[in-house]
């Protein structure tokens, strides 16, 4: 399902929410998918501001992938949560991921600054 | 890469067991609204503006659902499931509909299916030999006979582009255990042919070279089929003695099963042990011979040596009569002959039923999507794209294929048991049986099917206007569709008109096969065959004493009026061979057919004496040989002269070795020994008490009594003479007759149930899109009425739209069948392939028929009333 006015906003590049994921999860410990979506919130500029729903992909693929693992558990609160937290595989992946993401973007930066005349 | 598969293997699960991940996921949604919810709240907002809040936030709970499920699992495939769930549902509430449309598939796909079944197993199934693909099967002569001991020897001594050249001769040996004996069906092999056609055996070996030579000891190899039956099974059999004619053989092995599968109709393999004598005839063609072309040379190479060889035999045995022709076939074709053909016709006329039957359902499915437009366009409306209208409605339409499916191979299986009853044909050796091949193609035929039908009607209806159907209710029907829906109709017809020409034809055949006059009686006249055991030909005043005591003994038996001794009755190939005059042995005389006989069978088979005599009781060994031949033969060699006191002798090859000349004693009248399709024959009898090279004769007797009452008796005298004499295969000869007659019918019978199949499914065709064009126009019937037309103008309007139909179907189908009928023409007998009367009947008979079909619409519309018509 293509996401709307694609113009106006960043569209998020497959795999990179995914990422985006998996960094948090390494910096902030296990995390819920609500506290997951109020983080990206925060660190992200607005401009990126998605639909907190559209986490909830990223979190099944890296869980099929067994890169990350739910588990139900309750909040400080009380209430009820699935936590996720990065698996061994899931290091492994993020960083495998990183490289490619910085040989990837370095690539383009090259290129795009070749282009300038 | 790990991760990769594991994510697609987890995918593939979700997607075939839903449900099961919903429930968790609703509750992360909830526990996510509820912790949102509460942030909200402590930011100040009022409780229902914080839960408005966190919905917003979230971006919708089913579009995050969605999202969700289209990330666990593969989309296409959940929706596949749904709308397959859907379909069951729909067409459980239209049970008419479905039951009509899924039997009819049945049949269809039942029909293919067990014809394929037939076609794998004769044509696609790997052959059981291990160098099958290097295998030939060779003939002697341009129309293709069995090969001469002697030319095979030749070949075998001085061909080198051949690994091993193998051959065998049909036999026959009584079995005996205890007080039983039982005839066996033998083939009398040289040891090569089990390196020709090699298969491994089931237990112990094959027999050596070294006990395939004459005064060899004597060896035997079971055959699985018979090593089943007669001996359980039992390991132990190898390396004990049967009793074969009466002798002890030593069993070295059991063949393999793969020979049985192959069609090799046997029960023992015994060794042919070709002496030195038999090796120097090259006129007698009796082998059937393989031979396992060289690794690293081709057939074609093969062949042409060959040809070489078989032209210098022909030069150095002058009188072989051997016209230097070679022919080779693969095994396949060996095994197969014209069962390819008889296939062929067979797929292409369940094919076509499967056509119409096809064309019915797209047709019923047409007048369906019209009911359905509402519906269609309800789920439009509510958003469903274009493609999933489609893929829903394609959906359904395989399931109603795949239960058709299913139905069909049901049918197929059912279908076994007749080809199993049809024993007369070469089909039923073919081991037909439903394997993962034949599921294979039913699947991929149901898959097709629906395809086919299916298509169409949901791509129509796919393009359902969605706002005017929701505005006039949509219960309207176009014209749209009409022209789809009349050429179904006519190629309906047309393939219909096919099949039941190709039946006509055939039943024509059959009818004037009836009338073939066959030259002899058959009434109250039964036969059996009685045969002395193998091993004894060394003694020929032996053989004939035993034939004589026999028909004396038979002669005696209550019940029995008069007996007589064939070497082969009428409608058997009987022993052809080349004819010579005496005194004109430089001119080659044509080919005649040779049986011995007893004195009393012309008259047994009400023969008339044309001139001289019969075979009579003086006739025997020590006399002077004589010979009865037909008026046929008589009138080739001799023209209108006299041909009594003539001497001729046949197979000049064979006289040379002993010498003889027969003299003409008698001429008498023709009839048709070769088969009823065969012209009437060249043929000439000698007495049988001066051939004892027969060893297996038939017995005809003459009695009021079914043969069955009688057969205990005979069986009695006959082994009171020798006990281990066999007798089977008792049959009256109007059996024999009517096998001969039927020898095509099953493919007949197959044809008609085709023919009339495809006739009801296009009679249906018709009637439903004639039903459906007078529902299309009670408006305009009504309009017609009111203003004066007639009720026969109002029938006639509804009749020639079915007439319209039907010619042009029936013009289609006659081209189309004139094309085709040629496929027949091997079947056909005393008829042409463009039989004209049977294409003018097909034809009337399906108008005839269409018309019939419009006519009950017509009536109905002939009873509209204006009134209700145009108010409606």
């Amino acid at each position: 399902m293509p996401s709307e006015g694609g113009n106006s906003r960043i569209v998020l590049l497959q795999g990179t929410l995914d990422l985006i994921v998996l960094r948090a999860l390494t910096t902030m410990g296990p995390q819920h998918a609500y506290a997951l979506a109020d983080r990206l919130e925060r660190v992200v500029e607005p401009s990126l501001r998605l639909n907190q729903g559209t986490l909830y992909p990223a979190l099944v693929r890296l869980e099929q992938k067994g890169w990350i693992k739910g588990e139900w558990q309750r909040t400080e609160s009380g209430r009820e949560a699935k936590v996720y937290a990065i698996t061994k595989a899931g290091v492994r992946g993020l960083q495998k991921e990183t490289e490619r993401w910085r040989r990837l973007s370095g690539l383009v930066e090259k290129l795009l600054l070749g282009d300038t005349p | 890469m790990m991760s990769f598969l594991r994510r697609v293997v987890l995918r593939l699960r979700n997607a075939l067991r839903p449900g099961r991940d919903d429930t968790d996921v609703t509750r992360e949604i909830a526990a996510h609204l509820a912790l949102s919810e509460e942030a909200f709240a402590r930011r100040g907002l009022a409780p229902e503006a914080a839960r408005l809040a966190a919905r917003r936030a979230l971006g919708g709970i089913e579009q995050t659902k969605s999202l969700h499920r289209a990330a666990r699992s593969f989309a296409f495939i959940d929706d596949a499931r749904r709308d397959a769930w859907y379909a069951i549902r729909t067409l459980r509430h239209a049970p008419g509909f479905t039951a009509m449309a899924v039997l009819t598939l049945a049949l269809g796909i039942g029909a293919n299916t067990a014809i394929f079944s037939l076609v794998y197993s004769a044509l696609l199934r790997p052959l059981p030999y291990a160098n099958a693909d290097r295998v030939l099967f060779l003939q002697e002569g341009a129309d293709g006979n069995a090969v001469t001991f002697g030319n095979f020897g030749s070949w075998r001594d001085r061909s080198h582009e051949f690994e091993a050249l193998g051959a065998w001769l049909n036999s026959a040996a009584t079995f005996s255990r205890g007080d039983e004996t039982t005839r066996l069906t033998a083939l009398r092999a040289t040891a090569d042919i089990w390196k020709v056609l090699e298969i491994p055996p089931a237990a112990g070996r094959y027999y050596s070279a070294e006990e395939d030579r004459p005064g060899a000891a004597p060896v035997v190899v079971l055959s699985y089929h018979l090593w089943q039956t007669q001996f359980a099974g039992d390991p132990q059999v190898v390396g004990s003695s049967v009793l074969l004619d009466g002798a002890p053989r030593l069993v070295v092995g059991v063949a393999a099963r793969g020979y049985d599968e192959a069609g090799n109709a046997v029960d023992v393999w015994l060794p042919a042990a070709l002496g030195p004598d038999l090796l120097r005839e090259h006129g007698d063609h009796e082998l059937s011979v393989y031979g396992l072309v060289r690794r690293g040379s081709t057939a074609a190479t093969a062949m042409a040596e060959l040809r070489g060889i078989e032209q210098q035999l022909q030069s150095e045995y002058p009188r072989a009569r051997l016209d230097g022709v070679v022919q080779a076939m693969d095994v396949r074709q060996s095994i197969v002959g014209n069962t390819r053909q008889n296939l062929l016709i067979l797929t292409v006329a369940v094919g076509f039923v499967l056509l119409i039957a096809c064309a019915n359902i797209t047709n019923l499915l047409l007048a369906r999507a019209v009911a359905r437009q509402k519906e269609v366009a309800v789920r439009a409306a509510l958003g469903a794209s274009r493609g999933r209208i489609l893929s829903q409605l394609l959906i359904e339409s395989l399931v109603l294929a795949l239960a058709g499916g299913a139905f069909g191979v049901a049918i197929a299986y059912a279908g076994f048991q007749v080809f199993a009853t049809a024993a007369s044909t070469s089909l039923v050796t073919l081991h037909p049986e439903i394997n993962g091949a034949v599921l294979g193609y039913a699947a991929a035929l149901a898959l097709s099917c629906s395809v086919l039908f299916g298509l169409t009607p949901a791509w129509r209806a796919s393009r359902t206007d969605v706002q005017n159907t929701l505005r006039d209710a949509g219960t309207r029907g176009s014209r749209v569709g009409e022209a789809a829906r009349n050429s179904l109709v006519v190629i309906e017809l047309a393939l219909a008109v096919i099949l039941l020409a190709g039946a006509g034809l055939l039943i024509r055949s059959a009818i004037a096969l009836e009338q073939v006059p066959l030259g002899f009686e058959t009434r109250d006249l039964a036969t059996m065959r009685v045969a002395l055991p193998g091993q004894r030909q060394t003694d020929p005043l032996r053989t004939t004493t035993t034939f004589a005591n026999i028909l004396e003994g038979v002669q005696a038996v209550p019940g029995v009026q008069s007996a007589a001794l064939a070497s082969r009755l009428p409608l058997f190939q009987g022993y052809n061979c080349g004819v010579v005059v005496e005194g004109q042995e430089r001119d080659g005389g044509p080919l005649a057919n040779f049986r011995a006989a007893t004195p009393g069978y012309f008259s047994l088979m009400g023969l008339t004496i044309r001139a001289g005599r019969g075979l009579a009781s003086g006739d025997i060994a020590g006399a002077p040989p004589v010979i009865v031949i037909n008026d046929r033969l008589a009138r080739a060699l001799f023209g209108s002269a006299s041909a009594l006191g003539r001497r001729i002798a046949f197979c000049p090859q064979l006289t040379t070795m002993t010498g003889h000349w027969y003299q003409v004693v008698g001429v008498v009248s023709a009839m048709r020994s070769n088969g009823l399709r065969q012209d009437l024959p060249l043929e000439g009898f000698m007495p049988l008490a001066q051939s004892p090279d027969y060893l297996t004769v038939s017995l005809v007797v003459r009695s009021a009594q079914p043969i069955a009452n009688l057969t205990p008796a005979i069986r009695h005298i006959v082994h009171g003479v020798d006990p281990l004499v066999s007798v089977y295969g008792a049959q009256t000869l109007d059996e024999l007759v009517a096998r001969d007659r039927t020898s095509g019918e099953f493919i007949l019978d197959l044809l008609v149930i085709l023919g009339a199949t495809g006739l009801v499914l296009a009679v249906i065709g018709v009637y439903g899109v004639i039903a459906y064009f007078v529902s299309q126009r009670v408006h305009e019937i009504g309009v017609r009425v009111a203003v004066g037309a007639s009720t026969g103008r109002v029938v006639g309007l509804v009749l020639r739209q079915g007439c319209g139909l039907a010619v042009v179907g029936v013009g289609l189908g006659t081209i189309g069948a004139l094309a085709g009928s040629r496929m027949l023409e091997s079947f056909l007998f005393g008829v042409t392939a463009r039989d004209p009367l049977t294409f003018v009947c097909v034809g009337a008979v399906l108008t005839l028929v269409a018309l019939v079909a419009s006519g009950i619409p017509a009536r109905r519309a002939a009873r509209v009333n204006p009134v209700t018509a145009l108010k409606a």
